[in-house]
């Protein structure tokens, strides 16, 4: 990195730390540091949840799916965009809810379902969307280490101790802790403001690594080259077993430095005439304590079309439709920022203005796999240590090296948007611990001051967590699909409760417990069946059907319990909150 | 010669996307800014907790 790359990285991070610590003499109550007030207009709204929902992470798994599935893989961005705007225009949800005044899902639940309800719903938010944000740090960090050409398993020791720390684990911790010290100062009122400046930064730098990329390309042959490998994939068929065993033993020797020279030739004579028979062989360095993983074979099924892709189908389709639904209405990050505007027709206007957004989020970090994929098989075949989900940000690094200032932007860019997520979504889940798990478990309200040290306490807690989790943990499969199947433990059941609960007169506790224990268990089962059966190996359960049994069952649930509770008359349910005449007009 | 309906949609949605971004990169940018100033203009002008409270008694 030259100079100038540097200090764009060093202004961005100290003018984004200085901002959000402004912010800290504003608060003064839990409302304003959990809902800013509720004083958040529409384009201060529009920036803010773009840039929460748009991190490291999610360039990482976007870029991910163009990698493995060419630009069929932002079929999911195109999705939630529809659902976005669908909601924008008829307020499915959102309305109802901005107008019962909750700071959270959870407590929408207690006014129809009873205490015991929000609890359980609370508890069920929290695994799902912490455990989701379990490998934010891990994806984060590799992109750094990546793209800026890092081993991403350096370390030193320090001096007199003993301790080996990870490069890797040393940079995203330091990120977490100014992350950190701005929110817990000044909550939402600081999101709102570093959110708003990396937005800026963030948006700069996808727009220019994306003409970048399109121009290392040629976008002109840009579908003629993905076609191309598809057809070579089709042509040639999977690989001889034995060829990528052979990968793998190369791989280990040029890693254990045992023969390396050697070993890369004889890596390269069996990995080029597979990368031109359109076949990429991908590896990866172990992480500590695990065995090295077995090489991954990627060949592209139909790059264009979903329902056509092998790895995707109507199937996998019909799922991330209902997921983008269910994301939009219920995902506790983003009905934060409904539940923080002015009123409802704000909350509309902001998923109006956001809509679009989220083709872009899917799509152009999906180019720059897409790149990656054209980039590596040119070059006859992924390097030694690289994989499906660090090709991207090793591309990246050539393309953007020799750019005399376009590799800091990016690098403030890419930290700018790990930091707006991790922020947002810090805040968001301290709020509903706070307020949905141990707010009902107190017998009198606590003082306003102690209310704000316990909230900020939890966010401490959930960044201590993280730093250990996030930073040890390394997820089954894709990324995308452990943050889809994570997600769905909560996604599930709480869209089925919230729409018996705002839409449904007959729905009750009966039901609401039931769409919980339901709903959980279609992701549960994925997660421990597939721990014993890997990709690719007999008896593996396909995301897509862990995934919609999921909503199926949390429905059915809602369904069946509510009837179950009304015919016996014992289960609680209260009217649908009515929405106020003056907040439904168009 | 791009060989599938589909590449044309994707090829439109991510040329959209760039020139979407930096629409909203602009205007957002204008926007926005105003908002927080006017959000912290709000903000700051609401009365203390403690001024709001009811004076002590005066002595005598």
């Amino acid at each position: 990195m030259s100079p100038l790359d540097w200090t764009i990285v060093v202004v961005y991070l100290a003018g984004c730390t200085a901002a959000g610590l402004w912010m800290r003499r504003y608060v003064r109550n839990v409302d304003d540091f959990a809902i800013a007030a509720r004083e958040m207009e529409v384009n201060l709204g529009v920036a803010s949840l773009a840039a929460t929902e748009v991190g490291i992470v999610t360039v990482m798994y976007t870029a991910e799916m163009g990698f493995k599935h060419g630009l069929a893989g932002a079929t999911t961005g195109v999705l939630t965009a529809l659902a976005m705007l669908l909601v924008g225009l008829t307020g499915f949800v959102i309305v109802p809810l901005r107008n019962a005044r909750v700071m959270t899902i959870p407590e929408l639940f207690e006014k129809r379902f009873g205490k015991r309800v929000r609890w359980l719903a609370g508890l069920v938010v929290i695994l799902g969307g912490v455990l989701n944000m379990g490998v934010f740090l891990r994806a984060g960090g590799d992109f750094l280490m990546h793209v800026t050409g890092m081993d991403p398993t350096a370390s030193f020791t320090i001096p007199g101790t003993g301790w080996q720390i990870g490069y890797l684990q040393l940079v995203m911790t330091a990120l977490l802790a100014i992350v950190l010290a701005y929110t817990v100062l000044g909550g939402m009122l600081s999101v709102l403001i570093t959110d708003y400046l990396q937005f800026l930064v963030m948006g700069a730098g996808i727009v220019v690594t994306s003409v970048l990329v399109l121009r290392s390309v040629g976008w002109t042959e840009l579908p003629a080259r993905l076609w191309d490998r598809h057809q070579r994939a089709v042509l040639y068929g999977p690989p001889a077993p034995a060829k990528v065993q052979e990968v793998g033993r190369q791989y280990e020797a040029i890693r254990k430095g045992h023969g390396a020279q050697q070993a890369r030739q004889q890596w390269a004579a069996v990995v080029q005439p597979l990368a031109e028979q359109g076949t990429l062989v991908g590896t990866a360095p172990p992480r500590p304590g695990r065995l090295a993983e077995e090489p991954k074979v990627f060949r592209l099924s139909h790059p264009f079309d979903p329902t056509r892709n092998e790895g995707m189908g109507w199937g996998y389709v019909i799922w991330q439709a209902i997921t983008a639904l269910a994301v939009v209405t219920t995902w506790q990050t983003t009905i934060a920022r409904v539940l923080a505007a002015r009123d409802a027709q704000t909350a509309k206007r902001v998923y109006r203005g956001t809509w679009f957004y989220f083709v872009g989020r899917w799509c152009l970090p999906g180019l720059w796999g897409v790149g990656a994929l054209l980039y590596f098989a040119a070059q006859g075949g992924l390097e030694p240590g690289i994989s499906s989900n660090t090709a991207m940000p090793r591309y990246l690094n050539t393309v953007l090296s020799g750019t005399y200032g376009f590799m800091g932007l990016v690098i403030a860019a890419m930290l700018a948007a790990e930091m707006s997520t991790d922020s947002g979504y810090l805040l968001t889940w301290a709020t509903v611990i706070y307020n949905d798990l141990i707010c009902p478990c107190l017998r009198k309200p606590l003082p306003e001051r102690a209310r704000l040290l316990v909230i900020r306490l939890v966010v401490l807690a959930i960044g201590l967590f993280l730093v250990f989790w996030g930073l040890w943990y390394e997820p089954p499969g894709s990324i995308w699909d452990y943050l889809a199947i994570t997600g769905n433990i909560y996604l599930a059941s709480l869209f089925a409760m919230l729409v018996g609960a705002l839409y449904w007169r007959k729905a009750n506790s009966w039901g609401a417990v039931a769409a919980i224990l339901l709903g959980a268990i279609g992701p549960i089962t994925f997660l421990m069946v597939n721990f014993f059966h890997p990709e690719g190996t007999p008896g593996h359960i396909p995301a897509e059907v862990s995934g919609l049994s999921a909503f199926a069952l949390a429905f059915f649930g809602m369904f069946a319990g509510s009837v179950l509770g009304n015919a016996l008359g014992t289960g609680r349910g209260a009217q649908p909150p009515r929405t106020p005449p003056e907040e439904t007009q168009p | 010669m791009i060989p599938d309906p589909f590449a044309w949609f994707w090829m439109l949605m991510i040329l959209a996307s760039i020139l979407w971004y930096t629409v909203l990169l602009g205007w957002l940018g204008v926007r926005g800014g105003r908002e927080i100033v006017r959000m912290t203009r709000l903000l700051g002008a609401r009365p203390r907790e403690d001024a709001a409270s009811p004076p002590p008694p005066s002595a005598p």
